[in-house]
């Protein structure tokens, strides 16, 4: 298959990267690919059977599914948390694997659902945490970063929408909105080609929810990244995606743009899985 | 995972009604026959430790004690030891001539001389008989002489104890680290680790104290390395049990981020772990300076020796200036440690 779909055909349903194999040799298309990946936990769990996903660059694309459908092992796939047992991830046309791992963290940054910060760091250090992957160790024991980057933090601090006093606070003392500011600050320190968000607003409540998921949207126009977000909720899906992937026990039952995501597609998504136990503990 | 699991298992036996559920019994035979040998190996023990001895002459002297009875064997010792103590050693007499290169007009500080006349019986070669001769001896006499002496001695104590602390700190960080399943390289190196901190552990101080005496002989290095080498051991294994029970989140989102182990070690644990260091830190050192007291009995410098020698030479009064000594120390250093400690977190 030589001619190649432009990224917007990518959206036309269930029937699109999976006929174009093609597209992953066009790394300057595609950001990230997944290809028949598949992922079984040594406790019998089976959280991701074979999917098959292309994510063209500078699209905002939710992964939505139930808890437990292995939105989380996906996303982890792509930064080497979670290996998988069978297929694999490409990252701007680079295999993740264990060689290319480093140069792989450098081009991903990641949003968590429990935000990860370090509580007793303050919310500067948090932020430069995040360009760790470029500093040299002697100035990472030290804590001796660079000027430019911790203007680069502050920047990214206000662009959150935190402001001087947040700077050395300790960012256990912020409130969970704030914390997750800061994670997205953290995520975009370094420029990421690619932003991954795990259940960015899973741990906050639903006002706070939409400003989090409108400043990670804003971060990746800014930042001109690809972003591969997890999310359960329906409404922010539709109101912040370019693209929606719906998975329901670890595949692909929807691909397509938010108009598409119809209550039929939505049951499909939701159906309640029969007796295996598929529901990972992944979230 | 709960909807899907539960169904499967209930469907294997009928159920039945809550009055016929099966309950564990509180007490099993097992439970018994475990305390009964238990006690049977208890009171084996208890005879060959003399514990009955104990009894008996504890409740005989808390018998003495109310005025049941006229005395006993505890409060004799204890009474002669006690009363031995009072008044505490303050000030030094030196016998001038036993002092060397004796400057008569370069007395130390608050000191001065004074005439001693002493009756002394010597034998009279020509008639054989003993004459009591009474001799004029010149002594140098410092008021707080002996005080100022103890009050030396106890700060070596303490610097013994700081650098073994320290020591013991820095040798700890890499047992640490590769003693710590998340963070080590290498499983063997993990074994060997953890193999070394239960090694340093095991080793009894006072032992070390000794071999390394003989290594690098009496004074304070003996007892500095083997209190820092013991402790180690224990910070070593504290340490590493703390790494491995630190929160994954930060640690998983730094290495998302690219993070080396050092740099993790750096940014996800230490941060998390900090406080319970900084206890272990103050508990460590104050042991220390217990520990350097009993290290000094082998010659491995410190108060030690000279506590060994006045209480082999039943100087109670000196005895009494050198436990207050150890007993303030203590106190003084736990108010101040646990101030900086506050600063610390």
């Amino acid at each position: 298959m030589t001619t190649l779909a432009p990224a917007d055909t990518l959206f036309g349903g269930l029937l699109t990267a999976r006929n174009m194999p093609g597209v992953i040799n066009r790394p300057h298309d595609v950001m990230v690919s997944f290809t028949g990946v598949a992922k079984r936990y040594p406790d019998g769990t089976q959280a991701v059977r074979g999917v098959d996903l292309h994510v063209p660059k500078g699209q905002f694309c939710v992964v939505l599914g139930p808890s437990g459908s292995g939105k989380s092992t996906l996303l982890r796939c792509v930064v080497g948390l979670t290996t998988p047992c069978s297929g694999e991830v490409h990252v701007a046309g680079r295999k993740v694997e264990r060689r290319s791992f480093s140069t792989i963290r450098r081009q991903v940054g990641m949003v968590h659902q429990a935000f990860n910060l370090s509580p007793r760091l303050d919310v500067l250090t948090n932020v430069l945490n995040g360009s760790l992957s470029q500093l040299p160790t002697w100035r990472a024991l030290t804590r001796f970063h660079p000027l430019a980057l911790r203007r680069r933090a502050c920047d990214l601090l206000a662009q959150v929408g935190l402001v001087e006093e947040h700077l050395y606070r300790r960012a256990g003392e912020l409130s969970g909105g704030q914390q997750q500011r800061v994670g997205i600050a953290r995520a975009c320190i370094l420029r990421p080609a690619v932003l991954l968000a795990d259940e960015p607003v899973a741990s906050l409540d639903p006002s706070i929810s939409r400003d989090i998921m409108a400043l990670l949207r804003e971060a990746s126009q800014r930042e001109n990244a690809t972003v591969l977000c997890s999310l359960h909720q329906v409404d922010l899906a539709r109101d912040f995606a370019d693209r929606i992937v719906g998975i329901n026990r670890g595949a692909i039952v929807f691909d397509g743009p938010p108009a598409a995501l119809t209550e039929p597609v939505l049951e499909r998504i939701y159906a309640r899985q029969p007796a295996p136990a598929t529901a990972t503990a992944q979230t | 995972m709960s909807e899907a699991v539960t169904p499967n298992s209930s469907a294997e036996r009928p159920r039945r009604p809550p009055a016929e559920w099966t309950l564990h019994p509180t007490i099993t035979p097992w439970m018994i026959g475990v305390l009964l040998v238990g006690a049977v190996i208890m009171a084996i023990s208890a005879k060959r430790m003399e514990l009955d001895r104990m009894t008996a002459e504890t409740a005989e002297y808390a018998v003495a004690s109310v005025g049941l009875k006229e005395s006993s064997q505890v409060g004799r010792s204890t009474a002669r030891f006690v009363s031995g103590l009072f008044p505490f050693q303050i000030s030094n007499e030196t016998e001038v001539p036993l002092i060397q290169d004796f400057n008569r007009d370069d007395l130390p500080w608050f000191s001065h001389l004074e005439q001693r006349e002493s009756i002394q019986p010597i034998l009279n070669p020509e008639t054989l008989q003993m004459e009591k001769v009474v001799s004029t001896i010149e002594v140098l006499v410092e008021p707080i002489g002996y005080l100022g002496h103890v009050v030396m001695l106890m700060i070596i104590t303490v610097e013994i104890a700081f650098w073994a602390t320290l020591i013991a700190v820095l040798i700890a960080i890499p047992l640490a680290f590769f003693g710590s399943r998340n963070l080590t390289p290498h499983p063997v190196l993990y074994t060997i680790a953890r193999g070394i901190s239960s090694f340093l552990r095991a080793m009894p101080e006072l032992v070390l104290a000794m071999i390394l005496v003989l290594a690098y002989g009496f004074g304070p290095i003996a007892g500095v390395l083997a209190l820092g080498l013991h402790c180690a051991g224990f910070f070593g294994k504290f340490f590493a049990d703390d790494i491995e029970n630190a929160d994954r989140g930060p640690q998983e989102a730094l290495t998302a981020a690219g993070a080396n182990r050092v740099k993790m070690l750096r940014y996800a644990i230490i941060p998390q772990v900090w406080p319970q260091y900084v206890a272990y830190l103050q508990y460590i050192f104050e042991r220390n300076i217990r520990s350097a007291t009993v290290i000094g009995l082998v010659g491995a410098g410190g108060i030690g020796l000279e506590l060994k020698g006045r209480f082999e030479l039943f100087n109670y009064h000196h005895v009494a200036t050198i436990l207050l000594a150890i007993f303030l120390t203590v106190l003084l250093l736990e108010q101040v440690v646990g101030r900086m400690r506050s600063k610390l977190l």
